[in-house]
């Protein structure tokens, strides 16, 4: 079942008792709460994501809720509990969803360790994928939008997710969170209709968020092969370049990217490895998106990241 | 009441292969407070087991195995940075604790999750030694005054050292037990002893390193009792197949005057994790019993307080029994007269802690 699927009373309901068990593509979180824009919202966001309502055995447990009944009434705040801890300052209750946003990155980065996880944005074609991995305000989140817009297919705006055994991509394409300006940007590039409501006062400004949908979703359990590894840089005004990275500075650079590296020891080192032998790797300077889109059409399309199986 | 999960599954770990969804779900949030989630994915791999349980239970079994496997690198790569610390300062040096599990690669030291390195030196050399660590990049953990006076003084380690470009703690040791308490372990019996690894790190004889587990959890407030328990569990079963390990561990109880502590392990392990003692070694034990009424009592502490937690809070009970065994582990560490001391300036420090203004004086 998705979650569409879920009457709004029933889906009220559970969020407000178990809780619903939703799949997020790579891992299952029990979600629970009593706060009803945030079911609305997550029902809309999270639309075509699979979801189960009987109990299933769950990687996160998350629950958005007021720190105390006093706040259901006054100033009211809400806070996120992951288990038994809170690891998050209270937020108004208006910015319950990207709270949840946040809660879920969180239990991503500091619970896993089944997956070397590099912060990154990654996009897919058929059976290869393109990794963006980059700090935050370099324009990744726009680019993988801009992307999505243009039918790639979202394996994740936050963490690219990389199995030890076969060096494969994982997807968990949670809705892509977009800040400022990016909205403006995505809305007039046709994705005006996959746009949720608009955040304001968040510590990044103000957000919005895009809504999954279409093949990131149908192909919610295929992975996909890294061939093309980019590191983004939007420059307003300036040429498009593409500018070939060495593979040693891009092993770096991956390293300051990666969230579990020391915690994986040797086998973040040997997965890291295959990715930066298998992947063509560029710095991308852009200012104008379809020139841009258009370049990392090509740039997949020429890269060879079977190479890697043929060596080994 | 039905038996917690997590203690069904020290038990037994077969049992794992019988869980509902719900009960994994239960089982792992136990097993995370009480840091024993690697032991858990440990108990099964040595059991045949992993395959026949959920893959989804699986991973996030692995998920902590991979957490200890980090610690456990982390720890031996501090205990290679300490000996070449020290490498120019002649003093012998003894690996306690996990630390020792390690070096002598136990089994157990696999799905255990340490944090900090424990090591121990003659106490006349403990500040040549505290000198070269500082050499060497360590900083203390603890800064305030009295609280450092209060290690130096009254415990059997130094206040603990802290490397800041590894985020790592060494604790230094002279000895098992707080000098202050009412056991007085035997420094130069517990060096005698003391037994090399295959890489010549010295550790303590399993009979002195069972003890030290023991005081550990048993002279202590058992606020991370249940994973001590389990550390004796597995220590016992380690060692307890070579007979003339039970009665070693008597003799060494008997030498240190940690009978009682050794009556107590014994009668917790047995009780509550059907930890395999010879009855003959319990029925020997029961001479360092305590009065029937105390012992009444501490089996009844250990019971509420041993078994893993329930989801929220404590129960009233429970906290009651906590408070219990924290008056119980103050008064065995200090005399009245000093603990007084210590306690009425320990209090000091928290009003004036709580008091705007006092502070600056």
């Amino acid at each position: 079942m998705i979650l569409k699927d879920l009457p709004s009373e029933t889906l009220s309901s559970l969020l407000k008792g178990p809780g619903i068990n939703l799949d997020i593509g790579s891992f299952r979180a029990n979600l629970r709460t009593d706060v009803d824009q945030l079911a609305q919202q997550v029902a809309e966001l999270y639309a075509e994501f699979p979801v189960e309502t009987e109990t299933e055995i769950c990687d996160f447990f998350v629950r958005i809720a007021p720190p105390s009944p006093l706040r259901r009434y006054v100033r009211q705040n809400v806070c996120a509990y992951i288990d038994d801890l809170d690891p998050f300052e209270p937020m108004p209750r208006d910015l319950a969803y990207p709270l949840l946003e946040s809660a879920l990155n969180w239990c991503v980065a500091s619970q896993i360790s089944r997956y070397l996880l590099l912060h990154a944005a990654v996009m897919g074609r058929g059976d290869r994928a393109a990794i963006f991995p980059a700090p935050s305000g370099t324009g990744k989140s726009t680019l993988s939008a801009l992307l999505s817009l243009a039918g790639w297919r979202l394996l994740s705006d936050e963490f690219a997710i990389l199995r030890g055994s076969d060096g494969r991509l994982q997807a968990s394409p949670r809705p892509i969170s977009l800040k400022n300006e990016s909205i403006r940007i995505i809305a007039d590039a046709g994705g005006a209709e996959r746009l949720s409501r608009r955040y304001d006062g968040t510590i990044k400004g103000s957000l919005s968020y895009l809504r999954s949908q279409g093949e990131s979703l149908t192909a919610l359990n295929e992975t996909c092969l890294p061939a093309l590894v980019i590191f983004p840089a939007f420059k307003r005004g300036a040429a498009l370049k593409v500018q070939p990275v060495e593979k040693s500075e891009a092993f770096m650079r991956l390293i300051d990217n990666a969230v579990n590296y020391l915690l994986l020891g040797q086998t973040a080192f040997e997965t890291l490895t295959r990715v930066v032998e298998r992947c063509d790797i560029y710095h991308l300077e852009y200012s104008d998106n379809e020139e841009a889109i258009a370049t990392l059409d090509e740039l997949l399309a020429a890269a060879k990241p079977e190479r890697e199986a043929l060596a080994s | 009441m039905t038996e917690p999960l997590l203690l069904t599954a020290i038990k037994d770990p077969a049992s794992l292969t019988r869980l509902s969804k719900g009960q994994w779900n239960e089982l792992i949030r136990q097993a995370e407070r009480e840091v024993l989630v690697a032991r858990l994915y440990v108990a099964l791999e040595a059991a045949g087991l992993l395959d026949a349980i959920p893959e989804r239970a699986r991973n996030l079994l692995h998920d902590g195995l991979v957490q200890a496997e980090f610690n456990q690198t982390r720890i031996r790569f501090e205990m290679n940075r300490v000996s070449r610390a020290l490498r120019d300062t002649p003093v012998p040096l003894l690996l306690l604790k996990g630390s020792a599990y390690l070096a002598l690669d136990l089994p157990m030291a696999r799905g255990r999750l340490a944090s900090d390195l424990d090591i121990m030196v003659p106490r006349d050399q403990i500040s040549q030694v505290r000198d070269s660590l500082f050499a060497a990049g360590w900083t203390m953990a603890i800064t305030r005054a009295y609280d450092v006076h209060y290690y130096e003084t009254w415990m059997h380690e130094i206040a603990p050292l802290w490397h800041p470009e590894r985020e790592m703690a060494t604790d230094v040791h002279h000895t098992i037990a707080p000098p202050t308490s009412r056991v007085s372990p035997k420094v130069e019996a517990l060096w005698n002893a003391a037994r090399e690894t295959e890489d010549g790190q010295k550790v303590l004889c399993p009979a002195d390193m069972v003890l030290h587990a023991a005081v550990h959890l048993i002279n202590e407030d058992f606020r991370m009792g249940f994973r001590d328990l389990v550390d004796l569990h597995d220590l016992l079963i380690q060692f307890g197949g070579e007979a003339a390990f039970w009665s070693e561990l008597e003799s060494r109880a008997e030498l240190h005057g940690l009978g009682r502590v050794h009556y107590y392990m014994l009668g917790f392990t047995t009780a509550l994790l059907d930890t395999p003692v010879p009855q003959a070694s319990r029925d020997a034990a029961a001479r360092f019993a305590p009065p029937a009424p105390i012992a009444l009592l501490m089996g009844w502490l250990g019971r509420t307080t041993l078994t893993p937690r329930p989801r929220h809070r404590h129960s009233l009970i429970a906290k009651a029994a906590f408070g219990c065994l924290y008056v119980r582990s103050h008064w065995l560490r200090m005399p009245p007269l000093l603990l007084l001391r210590h306690l009425s300036i320990k209090a000091w420090f928290r009003v004036r802690g709580a008091v705007p203004g006092l502070s600056a004086s």
